[in-house]
């Protein structure tokens, strides 16, 4: 590429003061605010800059290790001299990140209370120290009632009770995380957040049971809350629910009225199967949807005609799952093998199948079950089959006359053993060709033996083969043998 | 790629950079440009656009930059596998010497192209972080026109940093 003519203009000085504010935006206020030694255009750029992003980890010091305090003399420095020469600018994001706070500074949070004079926008207060600090009531109640606030983030802090009438008018994002919250403030909140789109809670302690019932949200993720109930009423706009709980004790959920959910999430979620059944039949937009470790799904039946994806994983409690789903365009399951009753997808399918073999599955039940798994699945563009061992997916000789007819539906396959592989993986393709005669590429890859090969067969072969296998078995030979 | 605006006849635009160079676009091309939007959509875009603040060698850049896009966004690729592809190519085209980059940037600016100014712009405070001052000056060729009492002034503000 050719370069410009002129090299040693100084360029960046020239850029109007937006542009130079929007670079200064992408960094820390470390090394967002040193730009005010570069040259005299950039001596005040910094101190009107619509952008903060106060982090305290770029402060330590290796020395004195004094990190709040080099944190509050720039945050405070900073602020200052924006209060005297700039204070008529609006803030547009004021991030604050706390680290080695362990009770939450005055200073600092009064600064929180400038950016909201300010009239900010997006606001987020995060600590990530060890401990939960207090929020104290004069700040909360200055943030919950900011007229101006779109974004607001509250992390690993104690929101205890808020003594004013929450009213975020503008608010469109609220993402709690990590912080400790009562019921009634918690609903205090939401029910001040008028036209709130996007909501996300992580980690939440205190709060027992969440209801959430409204019009304008669009998008709602909840993880890893501890002992709470979850409680969807009235979310007619909703297109993403995400949830995730939080290991073996799975808390209850209930969703309801969510005709517009394109996305749904549910990991390890208590919900019973009408539940999950209804709910899927009864979104006609759903486009994605992930089950994992969801352990009290016992059924799961899916009529879905926009579905798209589906992931499915570690419902071990499952025993039958039907899919209705004409546009499926890509399908993941984790467990062990189980009756897929019915598969409908679109022919551009691509599925990948990993499966867990327990070592009290018999083969007379493992095999039909995989013979019956592969026959759902062989009419996709493309299959993923993973298993430990390749014996798990070669049908034995002795079965094989039972397990008629093969499957002339697959054209690819691919497959992945993870523990071991033998005679360099000859014996599974000759066996995986025997379920899938009509196979015209197939990818054996193991990570254990870091094997991994390509086969292409032709077209003439498949051709024969696909005549000759509605015979029986003793007719069928296998090639090069 | 765009099979949908094929049954209709493919509409084009001229623009012509300031040192006089033209170039034809497409429409969805074109429209990437919000500076010149309303032109395009009030039929006002005859003979060609004027653009006066973009050298050729940029508009090139810029019309090879929006043209990967409006291809990748109308593929029949999935959205994920899209926004690989374009991480890929703006990682690839931001892959050029600072000033190209700071052409790039302001032009982003001045035909408001939002992905692009965001792009560069981020490109940019990359380039500062973790850099010192003088390394910063030398990358830009920014000179320190402080007079002594001034960088002290300065030094005093930043004092943490010097303890």
């Amino acid at each position: 590429m050719e370069t410009l003519s002129i090299n040693n203009v100084d360029r960046i000085s020239q850029l109007p003061d937006s542009l130079c504010h929007h670079v200064l935006s992408f960094l820390s206020a470390a090394d967002a605010g040193m730009t005010v030694f570069l040259s005299r255009r950039w001596r005040f750029l910094w101190y009107s800059c619509p952008v903060y992003n106060f982090d305290e980890k770029y402060f330590v010091n290796s020395i004195s290790y004094s990190s709040p305090t080099n944190f509050l003399i720039f945050l405070k420095g900073t602020l200052t001299y924006r209060q005297r020469y700039f204070s008529y600018l609006d803030i547009e994001k004021f991030r604050i990140y706390m680290r080695m706070f362990y009770e939450l500074n005055s200073s600092a949070l009064n600064w929180v209370v400038f950016a909201l004079n300010c009239k900010v926008k997006e606001l987020d207060i995060i600590n990530e120290g060890i401990d939960c600090p207090t929020i104290p009531s004069t700040l909360s109640d200055a943030i919950f009632v900011a007229k101006y606030i779109t974004k607001l983030e509250i992390s690993h802090l104690y929101l205890e009770g808020i003594s004013v009438s929450v009213n975020l008018p503008s608010l469109q994002e609220l993402v709690l995380r990590g912080s400790r919250i009562s019921d009634s403030t918690f609903q205090k909140i939401i029910f001040g957040c008028s036209i709130v789109r996007k909501i996300c809670l992580e980690s939440l302690h205190g709060v027992k049971k969440i209801m959430i019932s409204k019009e304008t949200l669009m998008e709602l993720n909840v993880f890893q809350c501890h002992h709470v109930e979850f409680y969807v009423e009235y979310a007619p706009n909703l297109k993403l629910f995400a949830y995730e709980g939080r290991g073996v004790e799975q808390n209850n959920i209930g969703i309801s009225s969510l005709r517009n959910l394109r996305s749904l999430r549910l990991i390890e979620a208590r919900v019973t199967d009408s539940v999950l059944e209804d709910l899927v039949l009864e979104y006609p937009l759903l486009e994605e949807l992930v089950v994992g470790y969801c352990s009290t799904v016992k059924k799961l039946l899916i009529a879905s005609p926009k579905l798209k994806c589906f992931v499915l994983f570690g419902c071990e409690s499952l025993f039958e799952v039907k899919i209705d789903a004409p546009n499926l365009l890509k399908f993941e399951y984790r467990g062990e093998l189980l009756n897929f009753s019915s598969v409908i997808a679109s022919p551009q399918l691509e599925a990948s199948i990993h499966l867990e073999r327990n070592n009290h599955s018999s083969s007379t039940v493992w095999y039909p079950d995989l013979k019956d798994l592969c026959e759902k699945l062989q009419y996709s563009k493309a299959l993923l089959l993973a298993c430990r061992e390749d014996l798990d997916l070669i049908i034995p000789e002795n079965m094989r006359k039972s397990l008629l007819p093969q499957l002339h539906g697959l054209r690819h396959l691919k497959v992945k053993i993870t523990i071991s592989l033998e005679r360099n993986g000859w014996k599974l393709e000759e066996g995986l060709r025997w379920i899938f005669p009509c196979l015209r590429t197939l990818d054996i890859v193991s990570c254990f033996n870091c094997f991994e090969n390509h086969y292409e067969y032709e077209e003439d072969m498949l051709r024969l083969l696909g005549g000759t296998a509605a015979l029986s078995l003793e007719e069928y030979k296998v090639p090069g043998d | 790629m765009s099979s949908s605006t094929e049954l209709t006849e493919k509409k084009v635009f001229l623009l012509k950079s300031l040192d006089g160079v033209i170039f034809e676009v497409e429409e969805s091309v074109a429209v990437q440009l919000e500076v010149i939007r309303e032109l395009i959509e009030g039929d006002c875009a005859r003979p060609f656009i004027s653009l006066y603040n973009v050298t050729s060698e940029i508009l090139a850049l810029v019309i090879e930059y929006c043209k990967h896009h409006a291809e990748t966004c109308s593929g029949g690729t999935s959205a994920t596998i899209a926004d690989e592809d374009l991480k890929t190519f703006d990682n690839e085209f931001m892959n050029v010497d600072e000033n190209i980059l700071l052409e790039l940037c302001s032009a982003a600016d001045y035909l408001d192209i939002k992905s692009l100014f965001e792009l560069t712009c981020r490109t940019l405070a990359s380039l500062i972080k973790d850099r010192t001052i003088i390394e910063v000056r030398k990358m830009f060729n920014v000179e320190n026109d402080f007079s002594v009492v001034e960088e002290k002034a300065v030094r005093k503000e930043f004092a943490w940093a010097f303890k």
